[in-house]
């Protein structure tokens, strides 16, 4: 997965390996549920991670309804788990964007807090110290345009391809590319700031 | 130009490459903060699948039977275009219910005084219903049918009214979100070729860059193949003169020899 579509983030480790995956995909499209859950339990924590940075107002119920949206018509999905992810992430941005223009009309926009999220752990110092640095980085990301937060929270936490992205957003690849890196560039910068700020 | 824009324009030295790196979570230099935010953005996918909702549990549980249902495309088009048919439905079965005379009689003569001045139509008033729409309140009406006291009828005007009025405001902002909608495609559109435009001159310039540095490179390798060649050729002559020194030599000494001899 590189070359043009840009470098995948997946590794051997941790996660079900990718022909397992493949595997469980096939076997969902037949029907199965222990597969449905096995795609489940892979791919909702990114698109959960995904929906949560962006400020879904409850991004647990929001990741299940995008599921929930999506498996029963898994066995149309085409292009395997590739087609699988690009389909999940379509319906979770609009789904979001929803979300965030509903609640805008309601309520004034309130970012990620990390120190509210009852799952950033324990209360050890370490914990706290990570919590910190995560506020930091939403902070950093909160300042980005809309369209540069959105490919670059897909690339890193959602593991799409530029080409992934930019059929998810509707952009074209060349597009994906320029806002990824001006994203990047400008996150440089942001952090510079803060530092002499500091 | 902003002070940001400007700082970013500066900073504008990051390749493809170095930019895949970063996404990646492989260090670049002179970007060491740039990594460090993207491998905490990267955890964040690193914690268990959130507890589904009961409607997926019952899915993850039990399964889904295979279906042909075709996939929703997430095309703003399609919804932008059936939020218009709907407000067209609202508009168009109020106009109806305006030219039937159907409303209530508020609603009736706002909605009658709004169409009159924007269209050529004659639209019926509340006083056109004849001897049942200027009855006193209570009075039955001329077909017989039980009437509402005033206050009750009174109270389903006022909601009626409301509805209306929400129908109206409802479709005022499905019309907006539409036209919202639009014009960000269109900025988008426009972005999109401003953005191909500056990718391709970039991966031209980079090619051209690259291609660039090829010939230096091949310039360099020949000019040190040309200086390894002449280094040898000077150690060759160098060699050849000591041979013929040292044969000569030899020849010298072998005629001091034969001349001692003789």
């Amino acid at each position: 997965m590189a070359g043009a579509g840009g470098a995948s983030r997946r590794g051997d480790g941790e996660r079900v390996a990718e022909q397992q995956l493949e595997d469980a995909f096939s076997a969902a499209q037949a029907g199965a549920a222990w597969a449905l859950r096995v795609l489940y339990e892979e791919l909702a924590p990114r698109v959960h991670g995904y929906v949560r940075a962006r400020g879904a107002g409850e991004p647990e119920d929001l990741t299940s309804e995008v599921f929930l949206a999506v498996f029963p018509r898994i066995s149309t999905v085409t292009g395997g788990v590739a087609g699988l992810r690009t389909l999940l992430f379509s319906v979770a941005h609009a789904r979001l964007v929803d979300d965030l223009r509903r609640r805008s009309r309601r309520e004034p926009f309130v970012p990620y807090q990390p120190e509210h999220d009852a799952r950033t752990g324990p209360s050890a110092e370490d914990e706290a110290v990570t919590a910190l640095a995560t506020a930091d980085v939403h902070a950093l990301i909160a300042t980005l345009p809309a369209d540069q937060r959105d490919v670059l929270l897909m690339r890193v936490i959602s593991d799409l391809t530029v080409d992934q992205v930019a059929e998810v957003l509707g952009r074209s690849p060349g597009a994906v590319k320029q806002l990824q890196r001006r994203a990047l560039l400008a996150l440089r910068a942001r952090a510079a700031d803060e530092a002499v700020a500091r | 130009m902003r002070i940001d824009d400007r700082r970013e324009d500066d900073m504008d030295d990051l390749t493809q490459r170095q930019v895949e790196d970063l996404l990646a979570g492989r260090a670049v230099a002179g970007y060491e903060d740039v990594s460090a935010a993207v491998g905490v953005l990267a955890r964040l996918a690193d914690i268990p699948a959130p507890a589904p909702i009961a409607g997926l549990a019952a899915v993850l549980e039990s399964g889904v039977a295979p279906t042909d249902v075709p996939v929703p495309s997430r095309s703003r088009r399609p919804r932008a275009g059936w939020v218009v048919a709907l407000a067209a439905a609202v508009v168009t079965g109020t106009a109806g219910a305006t030219a039937a005379n159907a409303l209530p009689a508020p609603v009736q003569s706002g909605v009658a005084g709004v169409l009159e001045a924007l269209t050529p139509w004659d639209v019926p008033r509340p006083r056109d219903r004849g001897e049942g729409a200027d009855a006193p309140a209570g009075a039955a009406p001329a077909d017989g049918t039980p009437r509402l006291s005033g206050d009750a009828q009174d109270a389903v005007d006022v909601r009626q009214e409301r509805d209306a009025a929400r129908a109206r405001q409802d479709a005022a902002d499905n019309g907006a979100d539409a036209a919202e909608e639009e014009a960000e495609e269109a900025a988008d559109a426009r972005q999109d070729a401003a953005d191909d435009r500056a990718d391709a001159a970039e991966e031209e310039a980079e090619e051209a860059a690259d291609a660039r540095q090829d010939a230096a490179d091949e310039a360099a390798d020949a000019a040190a193949d040309a200086q390894r060649q002449a280094e040898r050729d000077a150690e060759d002559a160098a060699d050849e003169q000591a041979d013929a020194a040292e044969e000569a030599a030899e020849e010298a000494a072998e005629e001091a020899v034969k001349d001692a001899e003789d």
